[in-house]
């Protein structure tokens, strides 16, 4: 014979607690994607502007050819310089394509001169050497590390993803808020059932138990149904990024670890939500002599 | 096995309901707890099943001041001690088997040996044949052999009814207090509230009378079983 439940099945505020954990997760697991994969694309884009250098001649002057050789070939002797390639103006305009289009437009503009420069991982470059050789050559040309844009990108980025994990925080306290509510209801609704367990020699965490063993079931069904709407939500938003051209979506992805995190999430809302209902039973029955 | 010593208990900030309550029961004694209706009788049965605390004086369970005795270790002191409720306190929820189970799953027993024990008390008092019925289908008599089943079933060494006659006729009240007696003699303590004096003038046990909050006979000499 199958034991029964000795605390009656919940017909009160206990039945949306499933749907309320699974729009909590739905939302947490939408903060955490975003989140992952910010913290994903900052990598790339890190990966990708590390060991490189831009140096800049403005469109205006005269001698460009001359001077951009010389500068390519004093790149080239440069310790740590590991290749240094001047870009063709049609390369230059299709890397401006995904935000000016492929009109004529661009050919109408005063396009700089641009040298893209590989720096070697193993033997740091003397920028500053590089620099006033340079100089030397046109004064005109500027040398571009990336890092002051990157530096931008990183804390944007960073103070994205801090809003994320805050939004994160905020989600528990809810998901706990409502349990507690919840809990709370129950453990009213079935005072008298829990009482006689009390008196007839129930250890308060049995009693709890019986609460958190509960809770924990309804928060992993929970969870699963909001984890099931967010791969939906995720799939669909990533055949949109997918459309989009352009280096910085590109890089929005999440890896197979960041998709594990994710899947987890039910069973950490589920154990969130049993915990939660396991103390505010504790807490009651501390009121009880 | 219990003693009170100057007990007072008030509920909130209101008076006295029971005054300077002294009194000793040994084991494997009986005791009436007799009274008018509002005299206190509940009040000090709950007192010794620790559902109330007192507000002065001293109450001894099985030789350990419960003032004294940790939370965690009141589970343990609780399981001694069998209560028929006044009102049964059935769980509706639960069949008549999983009713009278209720202590000894409580207490950690095998189902095996659960279902044995349970399956055999309640052949004895007649509710063989209703295992798996709702206690709300059955009758108000045999609802309160349930109740009584429930508080014996773990063999408690101390049994507690609160006014276990109320509702029964006569006949079934005798039959309770021999089933209550049979108990007693197999060594359990037994204190049955009632306001039947006629019933405790018929069986020769010592009686704790309360009047309006106090105690007006308790012998302790005279009272252990």
């Amino acid at each position: 014979m199958a034991r029964p439940d000795l605390i009656p099945d919940d017909e009160g505020a206990g039945r949306f607690l499933p749907w309320v954990v699974a729009v909590m997760v739905f939302f947490a697991a939408l903060a955490s994607a975003a989140g992952m994969s910010l913290q994903q694309a900052t990598g790339a884009w890190r990966q990708d502007l590390a060991n490189t250098l831009t140096v800049e001649l403005p469109a205006a002057g005269g001698a460009a050819p001359a001077k951009l050789a010389a500068a390519t070939k004093a790149l080239r002797e440069t310790a740590g310089v590991a290749s240094a390639d001047l870009l063709s103006q049609a390369e230059i305009a299709r890397l401006l394509q995904p935000w000016l289009g492929g009109g004529e437009l661009i050919g109408e503009l005063p396009l700089p001169h641009l040298i893209d420069v590989r720096l070697d991982p193993d033997q740091p470059a003397d920028l500053s050497l590089l620099a006033r050789r340079l100089a030397k050559i046109d004064p005109g040309l500027r040398i571009d590390d990336h890092q002051l844009w990157l530096g931008k990108l990183m804390r944007l980025s960073r103070s994205l993803q801090w809003i994320m994990l805050v939004c994160l925080v905020m989600i528990g306290f809810a998901t706990c808020a409502v349990v507690i509510f919840g809990t709370r209801a129950a453990f009213a609704a079935h005072q008298e059932v829990i009482e006689l367990l009390h008196l007839m020699g129930a250890r308060d965490g049995y009693i709890a138990g019986l609460f958190s063993w509960r809770a924990l079931a309804t928060g992993l069904r929970g969870g699963l149904i909001g984890l099931a709407v967010t791969a939906g939500a995720l799939f669909l938003l990533s055949r949109l990024a997918a459309d989009l051209e352009g280096p910085l979506f590109g890089n929005l992805s999440l890896s197979a670890l960041n998709l594990v995190s994710l899947a987890l999430l039910p069973v950490a809302a589920a154990l969130l939500t049993a915990l939660t209902a396991r103390g505010t039973v504790l807490r009651e029955l501390s009121r009880i002599p | 096995m219990v003693r009170f010593e100057n007990v007072g208990v008030r509920y909130g900030v209101g008076p006295e309901v029971l005054h300077d309550i002294t009194f000793h029961i040994s084991s494997a004694s009986f005791h009436f707890l007799t009274g008018a209706s509002g005299a206190g009788k509940s009040s000090l049965l709950k007192l010794m099943y620790l559902a109330l605390r007192p507000s002065r004086g001293a109450v001894t369970l099985f030789g350990k001041d419960v003032r004294n005795v940790a939370r965690a270790d009141l589970p343990a002191i609780r399981r001694r001690i069998g209560v028929v409720f006044q009102d049964f306190r059935l769980l509706d929820h639960l069949s008549v088997f999983d009713n009278v189970a209720l202590p000894l799953r409580l207490a950690g027993e095998e189902e095996r040996r659960i279902r044995n024990n349970v399956t055999e008390l309640l052949d004895w008092v007649g509710l063989g044949d209703r295992l798996d019925d709702s206690p709300s289908t059955l009758s108000g008599g045999e609802q309160q052999r349930i109740a009584i089943a429930r508080a014996v079933i773990s063999k408690p060494t101390l049994l507690l009814a609160d006014e276990p006659t109320g509702n029964v006729d006569d006949r079934i009240a005798h039959r309770l207090l021999r089933l209550f007696e049979e108990l007693h003699r197999a060594g359990t303590a037994v204190v049955v509230a009632t306001h039947n004096d006629a019933l405790v003038k018929r069986f020769p046990h010592p009686a704790l009378a309360l009047d309006d909050g106090g105690l007006r006979s308790a012998e302790p000499p005279a009272m252990a079983g």
